[in-house]
């Protein structure tokens, strides 16, 4: 049995090999979608139209070329860092810097929400399978799983947050902050900075746009959860457990969910493309300046306007992290799960 | 002592029994059922016959403006006097059709691909390296969050509900493949399948005597909550205001809601949002209970506990459960894999 | 003379399954005494498997449930023990080692985990920090939660009797190495070689005959009133079979308890029991001492069953089988359940059940050694071919 922890880093670093020809044909893809009907005349006339003729002989210099060129100088640059500029000159990848920690905080908070909170309802509706705290745990979570991300925000923006008394924009009750932004995230930024009443007002903040994005991937979790406790519960050692003497939390907490967690941290890692996917609608409507927000700009949402070079590298980002929390379910799995060899 | 007649394989009960089975024994996919048939009945008539339910045009514009609900206005009025219940009611059949059209889209192209990625699968024959690639291309669209790259396609499609429609369906039929794949998969190898193939059935016809037969059930029955998850998809693309315009000839819900909460209004009349709001939450919840429910047997591990609890056969402590075995084999894992795939996209 | 351990008197479990109801366990009463090892036999499906599980309450209830009857376990009938109480009995009062060693491991927990739980149990119990019911002198208490005290307001009570912080603290407080010790020790027991390796493994690095020496260890560390091995030893290769049974065979003399040994090989309850119960079709039809019920079977079932039997005890002549087939439970047939395969089946069989009857006139109807069967014409049986 290969468990060591030479064969967790060959383990690793092979799903990581295995990441490259994904990433690449994502970018390939993205690369074409992005430049399927757009020539560089039209192109450029949208980048005269907004930025003035200065610039109009760079842009047709850039998009004439054909487009293997094209993808060829995208791909170099983006190797070396950098994600191009939009319209206006502002530089995406400097958004991006910014942005993308904003956002992580945000998924990370409500699956954090959905862990704590989905996991045990699962073991609930398992526990009281096809009875009454089955239908209650089910309705909930397909309420959320029926809920458009869109209209739970603006509900919980519009009526939720004044009555409970949160803040429903921004991550900060004020614009400027009097201390430094390491990570750019909001609560740890706060943390850092040992400042006790931001750090208060920075959770206040997140608490709604998190809450909503975790109720409305609550049903992955629970449902699979729910799934995997029904598979494990009628399983010899869960009988052994029981007639150890255990009681039943113990019995259904520590061996029986500590199996069924195996096949739920899979599609917990799955769920990051819901959950991301989810942050466009919800850090537009919560003014949550993440990636998200950024996403919902420049794809063209509220009429603003395009950015080329940003809607490519926010798909690119978004199909990235899609992959890496796959990656991440699958080195949990491999740790929660002593039959997996590593090597 | 066990009963023959109760043996609970799936192939030995019909899809019928079967779907009954499931809503028997589960009220609350029962309630969805309901619904689903009301929900469809509704729209049928609205399409059919709409004076019989929609007491104004869509853009009618009537004195009473921005009342509340009332007997004459059931959802209120907007700022010129719209009547908020006729223009939900007339999305209702636009917004189903969608819903239909794009999973049954990604059902046909997913479905086929994933019939041959999962059941050619000969390593060195041609078909073999067409398994593969088709493998590896879902593999990168699986890898976009749905609604994003359903987004920036409409960017390069334009406006309207035709190109939203099939900008969805480019990003949706992945998922069938990997669906598909893995119930090919469990079938494939299956005692019966093994039988008829030594006996000297040709591949071809083992492909679609057994294979797409036994396939069908959990595709038809995904494919059921899948119309609620497109219908959620399509209204946030709507709602972000690329796929249809409102006010107009033909109301779609999520424009509706994005138009009224974006004007503002949404505060002071709260029916404004809640309206079409609550349009799209009751036609989604609806197909997600009968879903649900149903998902129970699609669920290799669910459906163990379920053909456990429904079928009449020895008693479980005199009959020790073969399927207990807890490492899943190869086949399972694949289907448990494409379920929690499928799971995975749920929200939009 | 003492009291049982067990005591099951008249016990019917039903299974309800859909529209049917499948009569599993039908009246039956069995007497256990402290370190008496009793056997039940009797072919698939005839209740043996599932009167094992119910004496824990074990059975998932519903499909199960027990109709009547009584399952005193120490004085304290545990069919009326409410479910959240029933993790007091089991563990340190009774114990079980399962059919299916494979399954019956939690594949997530190291070797070293699954006993250490198991004697942490116990030793929680003993300390007094946890409710439980493992001496026949501490009556059930319903008014108290199962969890008593806290640990602190354990450790205060106990300074009281004893006066030294120091003593109690070291007696309660056990170090991660005293648990191993004691793992190792239980290891031991079960004749594990190079115990201090499996300690560390996963029980999918075992194999099966090793995973039922540690379902043995595991079950004997919590030194429970009561073992009941239910066909410890049906799973495993035949060597290993022999291997684990050896083992069981020595553990007997060495653990002070009673047990209860499920199987549907003859052989091995001959071997392993004291006593021996046969049961038919959710009956038990015959009972008494193993060499006197294996010499002069006095129910035609038994005498039809070790006739069947592939080995030592008959030495010639063909295999022989028993006419008919086991009767379907959701329909049982009326008075005595074997009549419609029996050659001494007359029509009073069909009548009431016969009861379990002291033969050869034994005037004594309780108590042990007494050998019983249910026939109304057990004096024939012995002249039967």
């Amino acid at each position: 049995m290969g468990r060591s922890l030479s064969d967790l880093f060959v383990f690793v670093g092979k799903r990581l090999l295995q990441l490259i020809p994904v990433l690449l044909g994502v970018i390939v893809l993205t690369f074409i979608v992005s430049h399927l009907d757009l020539s560089a005349s039209t192109l450029c006339h949208e980048w005269y139209f907004h930025a003035g003729a200065n610039t109009l002989s760079n842009c047709e210099a850039k998009y004439g070329l054909p487009l293997p060129t094209q993808f060829w100088n995208y791909l170099t640059s983006l190797v070396h860092g950098n994600w191009g500029a939009a319209v206006s000159g502002a530089s995406v990848g400097a958004e991006i810097d910014v942005r993308l920690p904003a956002t992580i905080e945000l998924v990370l908070a409500s699956l954090f929400l959905m862990i704590v909170i989905g996991i045990p309802l699962g073991v609930v509706a398992a526990q009281y399978s096809g009875r009454f705290g089955d239908h209650i745990v089910r309705v909930f979570y397909l309420s959320g799983w029926a809920t458009p991300t869109y209209l739970g925000a603006v509900l919980v923006a519009i009526f939720v947050g004044p009555w409970l008394g949160l803040p429903t924009s921004g991550e900060y009750s004020t614009v400027i902050v009097p201390f430094p932004q390491y990570t750019h995230m909001s609560v740890v930024d706060a943390i850092l900075a040992l400042n006790f009443p931001y750090t208060v007002d920075a959770i206040d903040h997140l608490i709604l746009p998190a809450s909503v994005l975790a109720f409305i991937n609550m049903g992955i979790a629970t449902r699979m959860t729910r799934a995997s406790m029904l598979e494990v519960l009628p399983l010899d050692y869960v009988r052994s457990a029981r007639m150890k003497g255990l009681g039943e939390f113990w019995v259904l907490y520590k061996h029986a969910l500590r199996n069924a967690l195996i096949t739920t941290t899979t599609v917990l890692g799955l769920t990051a493309g819901g959950l991301l996917a989810g942050t466009v609608v919800i850090e537009e409507v919560f003014d949550w300046p993440g990636i998200g927000q950024y996403a919902y700009t420049v794809i063209g949402g509220g009429g603003s306007s395009p950015n080329f070079d940003g809607a490519i590298a926010v798909v690119v980002i978004f199909a990235i992290a899609v992959v890496v929390a796959n990656l991440a379910a699958d080195i949990l799995y491999g740790l929660l799960d002593p039959r997996v060899d590593w090597r | 002592m066990a009963q023959p007649s109760a043996a609970p394989t799936r192939r030995a009960s019909g899809r019928i029994a079967v779907f009954w089975r499931v809503l028997r024994a589960n009220r609350l996919s029962l309630a969805g059922f309901v619904l689903v048939v009301i929900i469809g009945a509704t729209a049928l008539v609205v399409l059919a016959a709409p004076h019989l339910l929609v007491p104004y045009g869509p853009l009618e514009e009537s004195s009473a403006r921005n009342a509340a609900p009332s007997w004459s206005h059931l959802f209120g009025t907007d700022n010129l006097g719209r009547d908020i219940y006729s223009n939900v009611m007339l999305a209702l059949p636009l917004d189903l059709g969608i819903g239909f059209a794009i999973a049954g889209a990604s059902l046909l192209i997913g479905g086929l691909l994933g019939l041959i990625a999962g059941f050619y699968n000969t390593p060195g024959t041609i078909l073999g390296y067409t398994s593969v690639a088709i493998l590896r291309v879902t593999d990168i669209f699986l890898s976009f969050p749905s609604l994003i790259l359903a987004l920036a396609l409409t960017r390069v499609l334009g406006l309207g509900v035709g190109p939203s429609v099939l900008a969805i369906t480019i990003t949706w039929w992945p998922f069938y493949v990997r669906l598909v794949r893995g119930e090919v998969l469990s079938v494939k190898h299956l005692p019966y399948v093994n039988a008829a193939r030594a006996a000297g059935v040709s591949e071809n016809r083992i492909l679609l005597r057994h294979v797409v037969r036994n396939v069908l059930e959990p595709v038809i029955v995904y494919f059921t909550l899948d119309v609620g998850t497109v219908l959620v998809t399509y209204s946030t693309i709507g709602y972000i205001g690329v796929a249809s315009i409102y006010p107009g000839p033909q109301p779609e819900w999520g424009a509706m809601l994005a138009f009224y909460q974006q004007t503002g209004s949404a505060n002071i009349y709260p029916w404004l949002v809640l309206a079409p709001g609550a349009a799209i939450f009751i036609t989604v919840f609806a197909f997600s209970l009968l879903g649900d429910g149903l998902r129970d047997i699609l669920d290799p591990r669910t459906r163990r506990a379920f053909v456990r609890a429904s079928a009449a056969h020895e008693p479980p402590a005199e009959a020790p459960s073969a399927a207990a075995a807890p490492a899943m084999d190869e086949r399972e894992s694949d289907a448990t894999g494409a379920i929690a795939a499928t799971e995975a996209r749920s929200a939009g | 003379m003492t009291d049982p351990v067990l005591d099951i008197q008249h016990l019917e479990i039903t299974y309800t399954v859909g529209a049917g109801t499948f009569y599993a366990v039908s009246d039956v009463s069995l007497k256990i005494y402290p370190r008496q090892v009793v056997g039940i036999v009797g072919e698939t499906g005839c209740g043996k498997s599932t009167l094992a599980q119910a004496i824990p309450r074990l059975l998932p209830e519903p499909p199960a449930s027990i109709g009547s009857g009584k399952i005193v376990f120490r004085g304290t009938d545990l069919v009326q023990v409410p479910k959240r109480k029933l993790p007091m009995v089991r563990g340190t009062g009774i114990a079980m080692i399962f059919q299916e060693p494979l399954n019956s491991l939690n594949p997530a927990y190291r070797v070293f985990d699954q006993i250490a739980e198991s004697i942490r149990i116990r030793h929680y119990r003993e300390m007094g920090w946890v409710k439980s019911f493992q001496g026949g002198e501490v009556p059930f208490d319903y008014s108290k939660p199962a969890l008593t005290t806290s640990v602190g307001g354990a450790l205060t009570r106990s300074i009281v009797p004893d006066g030294a912080i120091e003593e109690a603290v070291r007696d309660r407080l056990r170090t991660r190495s005293e648990y191993r010790e004691e793992v190792l020790r239980y290891l031991r027991l079960v004749r594990i070689n190079d115990p201090e390796t499996i300690l560390n493994l996963y029980p999918h690095e075992l194999s099966g005959g090793m995973r039922q020496r540690i379902m043995i260890a595991m079950a004997l560390s919590e030194k429970p009133s009561l073992l009941i091995a239910d066909e410890p030893t049906s799973a495993l290769d035949v060597t290993i079979q022999a291997q684990v049974l050896t083992l069981m065979k020595e553990l007997i003399d060495e653990v002070d308890a009673a047990i209860l040994f499920i199987s549907h090989d003859l052989g091995v309850i001959a071997e392993t029991a004291d006593e021996i119960g046969v049961m038919y079709a959710g009956r038990l039809v015959e009972y008494g001492p193993v060499a006197e019920v294996f010499r002069s079977p006095r129910h035609p079932y038994t005498k039809a069953l070790l006739r069947a039997a592939p080995s030592r005890y008959k030495s010639d002549g063909p295999l022989s089988t028993i006419p008919g087939s086991v009767p379907n439970l959701s329909r049982p047939p009326p008075g005595c359940r074997f009549h419609p395969r029996c050659g001494l089946a007359r029509p009073v069989c069909r009548g009431e059940p016969p009861p379990l009857a002291p033969v050869d006139g034994a005037a004594e109807t309780e108590g042990r050694g007494v050998h019983r069967s249910a026939c109304y014409f057990a004096e024939e049986v012995p002249g039967l071919p």
